[in-house]
């Protein structure tokens, strides 16, 4: 993936995003918490939500992940926020131990920091490796819901099978990041070869 | 049958199973009831583990909704049978997967309960949340178990226990039946004996001893009283036996005492009757030598009749007289006695056994020293011959007569060393003998066997003579087997003096003046007529107070009486008083008294002061004549 090179349009992307983010804001300040609660949000995408924050559940990261003992298990919404508010409902008021839960969106890798888990979002499915390169090393686990995003480098996928969401994880990629996986959770998924999917 | 009536080997029997039993029920119970509780303990740890191991599996499922694994986990209980049912909730309730398949929402809480396992209605059934992160309460897992495993080994404890009570019992019955026998069998052998002492009196039979415990020494002790039991039920014996012969003697004494008052009376109140017919008949036969020969005749006859009423008289007088005290005993040799009798008596005995056309012989067997007593020999010569006499008599088809004479101890076997205290005299026959009621009372004046034959005085005679002599009278006889009387003289302290020949000299006596006193009229008046026809000067006095009275007159008016004859027994004033009046009035006239108790009373010291002599009734006038004399 190398001969992508991200990094030589991010400011660009960083700057586009910025501008969007301050509109969304500004529209959030306006509208209040009414306004996101009252976004739609798809039953499968309510599910998807649910899992996400019961993932922290199954999932050690290595002492170094956080930086004291107890700052926040940041779940990462990279891209376009598919859950809205759902998931901030979902975390609200939840201590995993001493941690607690927080949900933070991010517009571009670049911006991605302090978090644990991060949902790359539909819309950053173009820019996958690119991704995946920027993280690599970092105890993150990268979870997302496109076809071939597990197979590609990322650590776990919700793939939609006859109206059921599956879990496909790529333990090669997690073990890479340091993370350990409940087997309880590695028990209802199915692990992916490297190379496949 | 009440428990304490039942048989002691049917009860060391219950006492021992009864005992080995309950303890083996109660240990059995106890360790039931252990099992019992430690494995409800252990089922509910069992079912609480197994609750946390599929909870702890189930959080993935639960968390990842996957319905098909958590179906699948719940499936593997399979292995478990006693696991009726289980189910997976979710955070809100709604049974997420179950087991067995194929049960409704219905058979299953509508929503979890407490955390933990309990009993419920037979069944162990509880929660347990499934919880992977703390504090994050994914679901909660049911589980139902059934205790049908439970109850399957209580019932298999129950039957080994059964089956060990059953066994031990039979060994406890088998080996308390053996040993039982150690404590039975004593107290048993001891019941048996008891038994059989009270049954048969019989205090010679022992129980066995078995050993030396407490039975033992109860056997012993029990054997040692039946020892002390004999012993004193023969002393008893002895005791009785011996005082039922003294009774018998005592009682036979005192009948004959009875007897002998009875005859003493009557032979009074006779001879005071006959007594004026004898000295009137003497009287008129001596004084008046004009009688007609008839009148003669009759006379004698009277007399003759008069004689032998008092002749019977007097021979009752041997049975009751006592001896009397004038008279001293003189050694008599039994040995000369006997044979004196046998040659008195061989006329007699001879002439029977002719006349019979039997045989009968008499044999001596005499001391080789002749035993030599104080006595009358006179009156013991009697008594043997009376008794001779009565052997005769006692053997109708002939036999053997034998004169014995004997020394003896009181008890020969006490002290046989002791010096003879009894020389025997005995008549032995080989008549028809006497039963025991004839022995009794055959001593009793006017008891006879002979029936018209005997006075029945013989016998009483010779008791009377005996009786006189401090000596008694032994009967050996059994009704066909002869009789045998011994005479028993107690042998004299110091040596004897042969007898003196008595002499005998006229009687006569110058005219007296005489007060006679009397209250029978009728002996009164013959008396006076009697003694006034040998010259004498009578005044005879009705009363003892008449004849105090005269007698003072007389003295008074210088013509005092000679001496003063006077009756006993008087109404009133008795002869006593008259005596004593006399001798106070003059000391020097001599008083005789008239009685028929005089020989009673001279035996018993009881002489009355101032009474010279005592002159027995019916009085004789040679009598009267030697007491006149003597003044």
């Amino acid at each position: 993936m190398a001969f992508l090179s991200p990094n030589s349009f991010l400011p660009a992307v960083r700057r586009w995003r910025t501008g969007w983010c301050a509109l969304l804001v500004l529209m959030l300040i306006a509208t209040g918490g009414v306004a996101r609660a009252q976004t739609p949000i798809s039953q499968e995408n309510q599910v998807k939500a649910v899992f996400l924050f019961k993932l922290v559940q199954f999932l050690d990261w290595p002492a170094n992940a956080f930086p004291e003992s107890k700052s926040p298990i940041v779940i990462g919404v990279l891209g376009d926020d598919p859950f809205g508010s759902y998931l901030d409902d979902l975390v609200k008021g939840e201590k995993i131990g001493e941690r607690p839960m927080v949900v933070r969106r991010f517009h571009r890798v670049e911006d991605v920091a302090g978090c644990q888990i991060l949902f790359v979002s539909r819309s950053e499915s173009g820019q996958l490796n690119r991704i995946f390169a920027a993280l690599k090393g970092r105890c993150i686990l990268t979870v997302g819901d496109v076809e071939g995003f597990a197979s590609q480098g990322g650590m776990l996928r919700f793939a939609t099978e006859g109206g059921k969401i599956q879990l496909r994880i790529n333990v090669t990629a997690a073990k890479a990041a340091e993370l350990t996986i409940s087997s309880k959770l590695l028990a209802l998924a199915t692990i992916l070869a490297p190379g496949k999917d | 049958m009440a428990f304490q009536d039942k048989p002691i080997r049917q009860k060391l029997m219950a006492i021992n199973l009864g005992t080995s039993g309950v303890v083996l029920l109660l240990t059995c119970t106890v360790f039931l009831a252990y099992d019992f509780l430690s494995f409800r303990q252990a089922a509910l740890r069992q079912l609480s583990t197994l609750g946390d191991i599929i909870a702890t599996n189930s959080t993935g499922v639960l968390a990842f909704a996957n319905q098909g694994e958590a179906t699948e986990i719940l499936a593997a209980l399979r292995a478990e049978p006693d696991i009726v049912s289980a189910c997976l909730y979710t955070p809100d309730s709604q049974i997420f997967a179950r087991y067995p398949a194929g049960l409704a929402d219905a058979d299953f809480p509508p929503s979890p309960g407490a955390n933990g396992y309990r009993f419920e209605a037979g069944n162990l059934v509880g929660f347990t949340p499934v919880v992977q992160v703390k504090g994050q309460r994914l679901g909660t897992l049911y589980l139902k178990s059934d205790m049908v495993a439970l109850y399957d080994r209580l019932r298999l404890y129950a039957f080994i226990a059964i089956l060990v009570i059953a066994g031990s019992s039979l060994v406890a019955y088998v080996l308390s039946r053996k040993l039982q026998q150690q404590i039975s069998q004593p107290i048993l052998a001891l019941a048996e004996t008891a038994q059989a002492v009270s049954d048969r009196r019989d205090y010679s039979v022992r129980a066995r001893k078995f050993g030396e415990d407490e039975l033992g020494l109860l056997t012993a002790a029990f054997n040692h009283m039946l020892g002390q039991i004999e012993e004193q039920n023969l002393a008893l014996q002895q005791a009785y036996d011996d005082l039922r012969q003294s009774q018998q003697v005592i009682t036979q004494q005192e009948r004959l005492r009875a007897l002998g008052q009875m005859a003493s009376g009557i032979a009074h109140d006779i001879n005071n009757a006959i007594s004026p017919a004898a000295l009137y008949a003497e009287s008129l036969l001596e004084r008046e030598s004009n009688l007609s020969p008839r009148a003669r005749d009759y006379l004698t006859t009277i007399q003759r009749a008069i004689d032998d009423v008092a002749q019977t008289v007097s021979r009752l007088r041997d049975f009751y007289r006592e001896r009397e005290p004038q008279l001293t005993l003189a050694p008599v040799s039994l040995n000369e006695l006997a044979a004196q009798v046998a040659e008195l008596t061989r006329a007699h005995w001879i002439n029977i056994a002719q006349q019979r056309g039997v045989t009968l012989d008499l044999q001596l067997e005499l001391m080789p020293t002749p035993p030599v007593v104080l006595g009358i020999e006179s009156e013991i010569r009697e008594a043997l011959t009376n008794l001779v006499f009565n052997a005769v008599d006692a053997m109708p088809k002939g036999g053997t007569i034998t004169i014995r004479t004997s020394l003896a101890n009181e008890r020969t076997e006490a002290h046989p060393s002791a010096p003879f205290l009894f020389a025997g005299v005995e008549v032995a026959d080989t008549g028809v003998g006497m039963d025991e009621e004839t022995q009794r009372r055959c001593l009793e004046p006017f008891f006879t066997t002979k029936g018209e034959r005997g006075t029945g005085l013989g016998l009483a005679m010779v008791y009377g003579t005996m009786r006189r002599h401090d000596a008694r009278i032994e009967i050996d006889s059994a009704p066909g087997h002869g009789t045998t009387i011994r005479l028993l003289f107690p042998l004299p302290t110091t040596t004897v003096e042969l007898p003196l020949p008595a002499g005998r000299g006229p009687v006569t006596s110058a005219p007296l003046r005489l007060l006679v006193v009397d209250d029978d009229l009728v002996l009164l008046k013959s008396l006076a007529a009697t003694l006034a026809d040998d010259g004498h000067e009578i005044a005879a006095v009705g009363g003892g107070q008449a004849g105090i009275d005269t007698f003072l007159a007389a003295l008074q008016s210088g013509r005092p009486f000679s001496a003063v004859i006077t009756d006993l027994g008087m109404p009133h004033v008795d002869g006593r008083q008259v005596a004593g009046a006399v001798k106070a009035a003059s000391p020097a006239t001599p008083v005789f008294l008239l009685t028929g108790w005089g020989h009673a009373m001279a035996a018993e010291g009881e002489i009355p002061a101032h009474v010279d002599r005592m002159l027995t009734k019916p009085p004789k006038l040679r009598e009267l004549r030697e007491a006149l004399a003597s003044v």
